[in-house]
């Protein structure tokens, strides 16, 4: 991977970027919340949307485009237009 | 994080439909979400910034229910608490006693003594005015100064408090006897007056017997020592010794005092009429309920009950009944002048006695006058009268110095 895409894909504010675990998770850059269920969550990061599935999932923290998921989380999917980096 | 804590924030319920709509509108604004959860599809749970909460409401409208379930947050919780006036009542008072019970001292614990006893130590302090129950707003260093005066061979006395307990260490010194100087000449003489008793000469020649009323200043025991020599071969001035006289010399002082009794008492009868009466201590603060109610102009006052507690405050309350008496005057009885006059004789003895007086006799008699009694007391005791009186050695008056021959 070159400079430039490393930087491109640190610093793109629209791309989702998530961190996960089994009991919890990190998305940054959500821009908005499409679904909200005790056993999905899908939100949108501006070019791609972020769905998270699970059980007894909830939102611990949703503030300045970061938001912190609880839960049993079983898989992570994305959904939308595909990167132009890929 | 704790940041978020220390805030107020309300816990909410949001009922309506697609209320991810409602998070995103928020979200806008920067209302930011904590344990946001869905408990079904048209209602959620969630805490939110209380200062952010009429903003949440306003973007609501009609189409979703805010309800607000609970508050949380330090900020709350202080803003709950100060919400009710008698826990904050409570709590001030709880703060309140442990302050003022904090101000008095609740124990003295005393340690390094050796031949001093904790008892006069106590004793000393308690005179100082330092004892359980008193308040802490001593002067440190000047009652250790009082302390170190009062008590005999202390080198250093340390007090602290531990909280309410005050700590007093004493560190005593050590006594070392001196020696004494027998290099000069001395002759022993009296130093009061009285009948001499016992004699007895370690060096020197003893200058009176046994039976001699002695006046102060007059010579016991002599520091010149003829020496006896046949051989006629020294001088007349030769044939004297002068010594540091040594020796034992008791005599009978005769000691007289004056002291005074009341010809009269006072004579308390009941009349058989009373009323209760109660005292509380708290702290420093007295109150009495005589100082209230007095309907009668002499009374005395029999304790009834009484409690008497240092924790969590100096607290004294005294049950008592004030009872009216007459009061008259009655001659006292021989009996009891004499027994309080003995009384009296005693705490003069240790007065006027000194530390190795032996008290042989004593003599009282008593002369009343109108309102008071005379007691004349004449004490007889036996007590060491010898004292050092150097002189010089040369050139000595034989007509002055010359041995007794006795």
């Amino acid at each position: 991977m070159s400079l430039k895409e490393e930087l491109l894909l640190d610093f793109d504010l629209r791309m989702p970027r998530i961190l996960v675990n089994g009991n919890q998770g990190i998305i940054d850059n959500v821009k908005r919340l499409v679904l909200l269920s005790d056993e999905s969550i899908i939100v949108s990061c501006g070019k791609q949307y972020v769905s998270v599935r699970g059980r007894r999932l909830s939102i611990t923290f949703l503030e300045d485009e970061r938001m912190f998921i609880k839960g049993t989380i079983e898989a992570a999917e994305f959904y939308g237009e595909t990167d132009s980096h890929e | 994080m704790s940041e978020w804590k220390l805030r107020r924030w309300k816990k909410i319920e949001l009922e309506g439909f697609e209320i991810h709509r409602l998070i995103n509108l928020c979200s806008a604004r920067g209302i930011g979400f904590r344990n946001l959860r869905m408990v079904d599809d048209c209602k959620a749970e969630a805490q939110i910034d209380g200062r952010s909460f009429d903003v949440l409401q306003k973007l609501a409208g009609n189409r979703y229910r805010v309800t607000v379930v609970g508050q949380l947050g330090l900020e709350s919780r202080l803003r709950l608490l100060l919400s009710r006036t008698a826990t904050c009542v409570g709590l001030a008072c709880f703060c309140g006693i442990v302050y003022y019970q904090s101000c008095f001292i609740s124990q003295v614990r005393i340690s390094g003594y050796e031949r001093l006893t904790e008892r006069e130590i106590r004793e000393t302090l308690e005179e100082l005015g330092f004892y359980p129950g008193a308040v802490k707003s001593f002067d440190l260093a000047d009652l250790k100064t009082r302390l170190y005066h009062e008590l005999d061979n202390v080198t250093w006395v340390g007090i602290s408090y531990e909280g309410t307990v005050a700590q007093v260490e004493v560190l005593e010194g050590s006594i070392v006897p001196s020696r004494e100087d027998t290099s000069d000449s001395v002759h022993v003489v009296a130093d009061r007056q009285g009948y001499l008793e016992e004699l007895i000469v370690k060096e020197g020649i003893a200058r009176k017997k046994p039976g001699d009323y002695i006046e102060e200043g007059e010579i016991l025991i002599s520091g010149i020592v003829p020496i006896t020599d046949k051989s006629y071969t020294r001088k007349e001035e030769e044939l004297i010794r002068y010594v540091h006289a040594q020796g034992e010399a008791k005599a009978r002082v005769l000691h007289r005092a004056t002291c005074y009794q009341p010809r009269y008492t006072v004579v308390l009868a009941d009349t058989g009429r009373w009323i209760p009466g109660i005292r509380l201590r708290i702290g420093t603060q007295s109150w009495d309920s005589d100082r209230f109610v007095r309907p009668w102009a002499s009374s005395r006052r029999d304790e009834v009950a009484s409690l008497k507690t240092l924790r969590p405050i100096p607290v004294e309350i005294q049950l008592y009944r004030s009872r009216e008496v007459t009061v008259t005057r009655a001659e006292r009885l021989p009996e009891e002048v004499e027994a309080r006059a003995e009384q009296q004789v005693r705490a003069m003895v240790k007065e006027i006695l000194p530390k190795d007086g032996q008290l042989m006799k004593k003599d009282l008699s008593f002369l009343r006058k109108e309102n008071i009694i005379e007691v004349n007391v004449l004490l007889h005791s036996l007590e060491s009268i010898g004292r050092d009186q150097p002189f010089a050695a040369q050139n000595p008056s034989p007509a002055e110095e010359a041995p007794d021959p006795q």
